[in-house]
C-alpha cells in the first residue's frame, strides 16, 4: 500500500467525511452521501449550479461549493464518473426555483449519468454545459470531444458570478459556455499517480522524463522526452494554446491560471508562472487576472497545467467578483 | 426449450461476479494499456452488487431493473453506466414477464446494444463492448436451446476480439491513440468474452 489510506474500497468515502468535518459549511447529502451541498442548501431566486465527476482531483469538484461559485456536486469513485443518483440529488439539492446550470467536464461516464439524470430530477429547467479546455485531447476541428480539465474552474467562477448577481439560466449558461470557448489549457507531468486500488501507477513514467499534453487521468500526451529546462516547456505550452486560440475570441487581455497537478513544488509552479506571464506580456497580452496554486490535481502526479482565458469586457469583472469556497476565495 | 427465470438470470450474474473477481488484475492490466487501469475492479464492484439481486420470480422486468439500478449507485464510469443502460432496457422490455425463452436472447442483446449506443454516442465498429454484445446477439439468433445458445454465444465473443484486432479504438479514452489502440483488445470487449463463458457455463 503506498497511499496513506485505510483500504481503496473507503477512499473516497472517508476523504469526504473529513472534508465536510473540516468545512462545516459543506454537506454530505443524497440517497448515497456521494452528493456534497451547501449547509444553507439552494438559494432562493439564484440559478443553482452543479458540477459533479470523479475522486481524485481535489479542490476539483467538491470544493469549490459556496457564495459566488458552485451549489452542489456529484462525487464519483477515483477517476469515474458521478454515479446517476448523486447526480439526480445533486440537481435537486440545487434548484431553488430558478432552474440549473449543470457545469462539468466532458467525459463518457459523467456526460451519460447528468444526461439520464437531468430526465430524472426533479426539475424543469435544465441547462448543460460541458468543459471542453483540454487543447491536447483532441484537434481543433473536433473541440467538442476535448476534456474539462482545470480551466473548468475558471468557467465556475465566471457562471458562479453570474448567478450570483441574479442572471437568469440562459444568461449564466451563456456565460459559462462562452468562459469554456474562450479557455485554453495544457498540461504537463514528470511522475505519474495510482489509483487506491491498482498496484501499478496509471501511467509509468522514466525517471527524468517528461510527458507534455498529458491528462488529468493519465491520458497520453503529445509527447515524452527527456526533461528540459521550465522556460524551453513553459514556451512551447504557452505558444500551443497561443497557437489554438480561437479568432472569434479577440481582444489582449487574459486570465492566467497556473495549477499544481499534484504533487509539484510550489516554488516550481512559480518558476513556471513568471516565464508564462512573461510571453504573454511579450507578445501584447495584459494579464487581467492570474491564479497559481493547486485548483484541478490529478493525486501525486508531478506536473502543471496552464490555462488561459481570452477575457472579453463581458466576463473579465466576473473574475473579480467576491467568491469564497473551502479551497477558493476572492474578496 | 428450457426457458430462463429470474432465478436463472440472478444466477448467471452470480457466475458472473465470480467470474470477474477471479479476472480482476487481468482485466486491469489490459485496460492499463489504454486506460487507467480500474475497468477490472469497476467490473468486479458492478456484479457484486448486481449479483446480490432477489430475484423477483413473477416478473423478469423488475429483476433486470433491480440490477441496473444496483450497478448504477456501484459506478458512474462510462462502461458500468452503459451496462446499467442495457440492463434498464431489457427489464423494460420483460416487464410482468415470469419467463424468457432462448430464441428471444437475441432481440433482448439488440435492444441493449441500441440504448448504450445511444447512450454513449458511438457506433458499431467503433471497437467496443458493444460491438462483442452485437456479434453474440447474433449469434444466438437461430439458438433455441441454453447449450447451444452457450456456445454460439462463446464462439462469436472470442471472434469479434479477433476481428477487430488490428482496428483502432474510435470512442473513448482509447481514441485518442490509434496506433496503439490497434494491438490491443478493447477491455470492455475482451471482459465481456470473459464473463460470457462464465455466464454459459452449465449450473453446478
Amino acid at each position: 500500500m503506498k497511499k496513506l489510506m485505510n483500504s481503496p474500497s473507503s477512499y473516497v468515502d472517508e476523504s469526504l467525511l473529513g472534508l465536510v468535518l473540516a468545512y462545516p459549511d459543506l454537506v454530505r447529502s443524497g440517497k448515497t452521501g456521494r452528493t456534497i451541498v451547501r449547509r444553507g442548501g439552494a438559494i432562493e431566486g439564484k440559478v443553482g449550479i452543479v458540477t459533479g465527476g470523479g475522486s481524485g482531483h481535489l479542490p476539483l469538484f467538491c470544493g469549490y461549493l459556496g457564495d459566488g461559485l458552485l451549489d452542489a456536486c456529484a462525487v464519483g469513485n477515483v477517476f469515474e464518473g458521478p454515479a446517476l443518483q448523486s447526480c439526480i440529488d445533486a440537481i435537486d439539492a440545487a434548484n431553488s426555483g430558478e432552474g440549473v446550470l449543470l457545469l462539468f467536464g466532458n467525459y463518457g461516464g459523467d456526460r451519460m449519468n447528468f444526461s439520464m439524470a437531468s430526465k430524472m430530477a426533479n426539475v424543469k429547467n435544465i441547462h448543460t454545459v460541458l468543459g471542453t479546455d483540454d487543447i491536447a485531447s483532441a484537434g481543433g476541428h473536433e473541440r467538442d470531444k476535448r476534456r474539462g480539465v482545470a480551466g473548468i474552474v475558471l468557467a465556475f467562477k465566471a457562471a458562479g458570478a453570474a448567478a450570483q448577481a441574479g442572471l437568469q439560466l440562459e444568461e449564466v449558461a451563456r456565460i459559462a459556455q462562452k468562459t469554456v470557448d474562450r479557455t485554453h489549457t495544457i498540461g504537463m507531468a514528470w511522475s505519474g499517480c495510482r489509483l487506491p486500488s491498482a498496484d501499478q501507477p496509471v501511467v509509468s513514467m522514466t525517471d527524468g522524463d517528461v510527458e507534455m499534453g498529458i491528462g488529468i487521468h493519465g491520458e497520453q500526451g503529445i509527447w515524452r522526452r527527456p526533461m528540459a529546462p521550465a522556460d524551453v516547456l513553459i514556451e512551447e505550452m504557452v505558444g500551443r494554446i497561443l497557437d489554438d486560440r480561437q479568432p472569434q475570441a479577440p481582444g489582449t487581455r487574459v486570465v492566467l491560471m497556473l495549477n499544481n497537478l499534484g504533487a509539484t513544488p510550489v516554488d516550481e509552479i512559480f518558476i513556471a508562472y513568471r516565464r508564462a506571464h512573461e510571453i504573454l506580456s511579450g507578445k501584447g497580452f495584459a494579464i487581467a487576472r492570474s491564479f497559481v496554486g493547486s485548483f484541478a490535481t490529478s493525486m501525486e502526479m508531478a506536473g502543471i497545467s496552464i490555462s488561459v482565458c481570452f477575457v472579453d469586457d463581458e466576463i473579465e469583472p466576473l473574475f473579480s467578483m467576491p467568491s469564497s469556497s473551502p479551497f477558493w476565495s476572492i474578496q | 426449450m428450457t426457458p430462463l427465470s429470474s432465478k436463472d438470470i440472478v444466477a448467471a450474474a452470480k457466475r458472473a461476479a465470480t467470474a470477474a473477481r477471479t479476472l480482476e488484475a487481468e482485466i486491469n492490466a489490459a485496460d492499463s494499456r489504454l486506460g487507467d487501469g480500474d475497468t477490472g475492479t469497476m467490473l468486479v464492484r458492478l456484479l457484486a452488487a448486481v449479483e446480490i439481486i432477489e430475484p423477483a420470480q413473477e416478473d423478469l422486468g423488475t429483476t433486470f431493473r433491480a440490477m441496473a439500478m444496483a450497478a448504477a449507485e456501484s459506478t458512474g464510469s462510462s462502461l458500468g453506466t452503459l451496462i446499467s443502460a442495457g440492463l434498464l432496457s431489457v427489464g423494460g422490455l420483460l416487464a410482468y414477464r415470469s419467463e424468457v425463452q432462448i430464441d428471444e436472447i437475441a432481440a433482448l442483446l439488440t435492444t441493449a446494444r441500441d440504448e448504450m449506443l445511444l447512450l454513449g454516442r458511438s457506433e458499431l465498429g467503433d471497437k467496443t463492448i458493444v460491438d462483442g454484445i452485437h456479434a453474440v446477439a447474433n449469434a444466438v439468433q437461430t439458438q433455441t436451446t441454453r447449450q447451444g445458445a452457450s456456445r454460439a454465444a462463446c464462439d462469436a465473443a472470442d471472434d469479434v476480439i479477433l476481428y477487430f484486432r488490428g482496428k483502432p479504438c474510435r470512442v473513448g479514452r482509447a481514441r485518442l491513440w490509434p496506433e496503439r489502440s490497434m494491438d490491443l483488445d478493447d477491455p470492455g470487449m475482451a471482459a465481456f468474452a470473459r464473463i460470457v463463458k462464465a455466464v454459459g457455463m452449465p449450473a453446478s
